[in-house]
């Protein structure tokens, strides 16, 4: 029998034991004694959420092409495990080997969303590393994080010994050489190795640098405390994507994985430029894998996986140049044989239309629009394009194909949000209730259901809102009451339909996204008393927050309700994305002031800074 | 043509629940491109059926799945095309093809055959001829075995009797055809056969609680015992007890 690190006792006493065996289709096995460098490639959430994560996926694949690298999963145990474990002191494992992590050389941690950081504390925990980086000796593992939570690392800087900047595809490489020849050369150090680290273009060692705060709390100074350490971090960009490293066979786990499908990534970055998207502006240049390379990839990962259905992943999908040819040859070469397409969230066109109208089921599918905010000033404000036109127009072309139901996703708490825009969210639903009606009765398929959603704003940094104030629970509990009530006055009252996000959440991951080195004791004291899983409702304690803040003099006022003074020195203005602060600037300038829009890439550069990587969109027609 | 694969599950697969095998052996399939026939429909799935489903945390070497076929390969051919896609421990033993009119492999299933051995040993104190003796005594030597079975619909006495097919006590060493993934032969296995199917189905840790009653013994079914099923039976025309396998036959 292969090696298991739990008993059988606990296997069969915990819910979904599959999460924790490893061995599904496709993983890596490789003999640990075998190789140079062993590496625990942790998300920080569930095994089936990790799972899902094709970001892990790709650096798997890349550091396991290297012979004398063997990378490995882990995820975070469920509660009830994580109390076991706790209780009869069992230390936290790999599932390919069943190793303890604390056998491994690195434990990379990937940082989605700010709400799994109890989680961190608790894998470092449950691993036996020292939760803070100062206290951990030469035998322990180097912790290194990365993903767009590393954008601004700060709240989590003294739990990590690195942070990669940017794609995993570019570094890793170097790093790993230089660990190796300081470890066979035995002159190997925790201190010597970070030092030399941060001299690796993207990777930030924490504890190289230092922090001198006003008497007001904000950022008084910020760098290195050696020469040779760089003073900012320049973003790793991986400029041609089909050179980059692509999980062809990827892990096909046993449980229902919240991706169960074959996920072909087409593009990087986006060229919209919506104000509040954070991921719009981190993964600038816009890049485009080619067509041929992704038909080459989707037959290949159709049968190395057997999956039953494939999607596509960016940011925008329809942004995509040969968006039709590759839909059309995934549903002429590939579906059939109980293969189905699930299709991204296109703009609603007649192609998006007709290429639905073959892969789903009319009846049972719901059309996306996703405005973000109900009036068109906002949109300007937000620069989100999208117009009521164009909403009414794919509507209307959908309702006339025969669809009846309509999803439609906005954000409550915007910068300049008035109770006018508030109020434009339920009239803009009603307003495509209208457009439905218009068809006559007998052509026409029952009523129709429109569904909006909002959810909270909350600034991220290295967006052009990374200034703008928070509101506390009870504003945004007002807004959302707002939005119910106008709708309640709608003509068509009867056809929409209203959900909101919880509020307490929202201000929490303000919080955790622009905070400082400071507000790393609040998630220490908020994992000591308990907080794991934030990210789930079931298990978020909001109260046990609270305190933490509390104790530690961790304040929303400063962090969250604030409006930051645009000359302000922000925690995460070592980082350089090459998407300059001046443009952010002019960004919040043409929103807070002028409330204009600017075009998007391919219409016209706007000088973001993107363009001296050289390529992308930023070169597109250009050669 | 339909057909029947045999396959065995154990080791760290025993706790992959069945839902999560269904949909392990839809994916092995399409991997292996074995011509399955396929549903109509807007969601087209796979023809496939499934025999009595493996509780989580039992191992066997006796499952079965029936599957249609669009077009009938050699089954030596079909047999390596699975293999090839299969995990560790998870094995499959063998692909046949069944005659026309033969009945699904969940509508067929009459019988299991079991073995079982403790989990904690130390927390059993009898020898083999003990443990014999006071078998003879609770199965052999009596007429019926009335027991309470608590159902869906509630609790009814059945008499087990009837239902036991075999039940023997054995030293592990004298077996030959054992579950071979467990590290040493265990002194004291149980091997029980026992109705299966929708009327009268039977656990086998079911079987061992009352035994163990019958002498004072509390045992918890399944966190008691290593349960692993060696086969699973169906009856020919004779009304004799024979292997889902033997149904099928090689092209």
């Amino acid at each position: 029998m292969k090696k298991l690190a739990l008993s059988d006792d606990i296997l069969m006493e915990i819910d979904k034991p599959a999460r924790y065996l490893g061995n599904e289709m496709n993983v890596v096995v490789k003999d640990p004694s075998k190789v140079d460098v062993r590496f625990a490639m942790c998300f920080p959430d569930v095994y089936e959420i990790g799972m899902s994560h094709l970001g892990i996926q790709i650096l798997y694949e890349m550091l396991n092409r290297r012979d004398d690298v063997y990378c490995e999963r882990v995820y975070s145990p469920w509660p009830d495990l994580h109390e076991i474990m706790v209780r009869d002191n069992i230390p936290l494992f790999a599932l390919e080997s069943q190793d303890p992590i604390s056998d491994f050389d690195f434990l990379g941690i990937t940082l989605q969303y700010e709400m799994c950081y109890t989680n961190i504390l608790q894998i470092l925990d449950l691993s036996n590393i020292p939760i803070w980086a100062k206290d951990r000796s030469d035998e322990n593992p180097i912790v290194i994080g990365g993903g767009p939570c590393t954008y601004n690392p700060e709240p989590i800087a003294e739990f990590f010994d690195l942070f990669y900047i940017g794609e995993g595809e570019v570094c890793y490489d170097a790093l790993l050489d230089l660990y190796k020849k300081m470890k066979n050369s035995g002159d190997y150090s925790r201190e010597k190795f970070l030092h030399e680290a941060s001299k690796i273009p993207g990777i930030y060692a924490p504890s190289m640098y230092e922090v001198t705060y006003n008497e007001d709390g904000t950022i008084a100074s910020f760098g290195p405390i050696y020469d040779d350490v760089p003073r900012t971090i320049k973003r790793q960009v991986l400029m041609d994507l089909d050179s980059g490293a692509y999980p062809t066979n990827p892990i096909v786990p046993f449980m229902r994985a919240t991706q169960d499908r074959v996920v072909l990534e087409i593009q990087r970055g986006c060229i919209r430029g919506c104000r509040f998207c954070q991921a719009g502006m981190i993964y600038r240049p816009n890049r485009e894998k080619s067509l041929d390379v992704l038909k080459d990839y989707a037959k290949e990962m159709l049968a190395s996986t057997g999956h039953e259905e494939i999607s596509l992943s960016s940011l925008s999908s329809s942004d995509y140049t040969d968006l039709p040819e590759l839909v059309n040859f995934l549903i002429d070469d590939c579906c059939g044989n109980g293969v189905n397409i699930s299709l991204p969230s296109l703009r609603i066109d007649a192609f998006s239309l007709d290429v639905m109208s073959k892969v789903q089921d009319i009846k049972k599918s719901s059309l996306t629009f996703a405005p973000e905010a109900g009036s068109q000033r906002l949109r300007n404000v937000i620069n989100k394009g999208l117009t009521k036109d164009d909403i009414l127009q794919g509507a209307g072309l959908a309702f006339e194909g025969g669809w009846n139901k309509v999803k439609l996703y906005f954000m409550l708490g915007l910068p300049t949000e008035t109770e006018e825009d508030m109020r434009a969210i339920p009239e803009l639903g009603n307003d495509i209730a209208v457009r439905y009606y218009e068809i006559p009765k007998d052509q026409r398929n029952g009523k129709c259901q429109i569904t909006m959603s909002t959810s909270f704003f909350v600034p991220k940094p290295f967006t052009p809102f990374q200034w703008a104030p928070m509101y506390e629970k009870g504003e945004y509990l007002r807004r959302a009451k707002i939005v119910n009530d106008t709708m309640h006055e709608q003509l068509n009252r009867k056809s929409l339909r209203y959900n909101w996000h919880e509020a307490d959440v929202t201000v929490l991951e303000g919080l955790l996204a622009r905070g400082d080195r400071k507000v790393s004791a609040a998630i220490y004291e908020a994992y000591k008393s308990g907080c794991i899983f934030d990210a789930w409702s079931d298990y978020f304690d909001c109260d046990k927050w609270d305190a933490a803040m509390e104790k530690t003099g961790i304040s929303l006022d400063f962090y969250a309700y604030r409006q930051r003074d645009l000359d302000e020195n922000l925690p995460w203005d070592f980082i350089d994305i090459e998407v300059t602060k001046d443009f952010m600037k002019r960004e919040w300038d043409k929103a807070i002031n002028q409330q204009v829009v600017t075009p998007n890439c391919r219409m016209q550069c706007s000088g973001c800074g993107a363009k001296s990587l050289g390529g992308g969109i930023c070169y597109e027609g250009k050669n | 043509m339909k057909a029947r694969i045999k396959f065995a599950k154990y080791g760290t697969m025993k706790y992959v629940g069945h839902l999560d095998i269904m949909r392990y052996f839809q994916k092995v399939i399409r991997r292996s491109g074995i011509p399955i026939k396929y549903s109509e429909g807007f969601n087209p799935h796979q023809i496939m059926s499934f025999a009595a489903p493996l509780g989580v945390g039992l191992t066997s070497s006796g499952e079965y799945m029936d599957i249609e076929m669009v077009e009938d390969i050699p089954c030596d051919e079909a047999l390596k095309a699975i293999s090839n896609e299969m995990v560790d421990e998870m094995e499959v033993l063998s692909f046949k093809y069944l005659p026309e009119k033969a009945t699904n492999a969940m509508a067929s299933v009459m019988a299991s055959t079991y073995s079982l051995t403790y989990k904690h040993p130390q927390e059993f104190d009898f020898t083999l001829e003990e443990l014999i003796s006071y078998k003879k005594k609770f199965f052999d030597d009596s007429d019926e075995i009335n027991v309470i079975k608590k159902t869906k619909k509630g609790e009814r006495e059945v008499d087990l009797k009837p239902l036991i097919y075999d039940f023997d006590i054995v030293n592990g060493a004298d077996i030959a055809d054992f579950d071979d993934t467990l590290d040493k032969r265990p002194d004291i296995v149980f091997l029980i056969n026992v109705s299966t199917g929708s009327n009268d189905n039977i656990k086998p840790e079911f079987v061992l609680y009352h035994f163990f009653k019958s002498i004072g013994i509390d045992t918890k079914e399944r966190s008691s015992f290593y349960i692993h099923r060696i086969d699973m039976l169906t009856r020919n025309k004779d009304e004799k007890l024979i292997s889902l396998d033997d149904v099928g036959f090689l092209v």
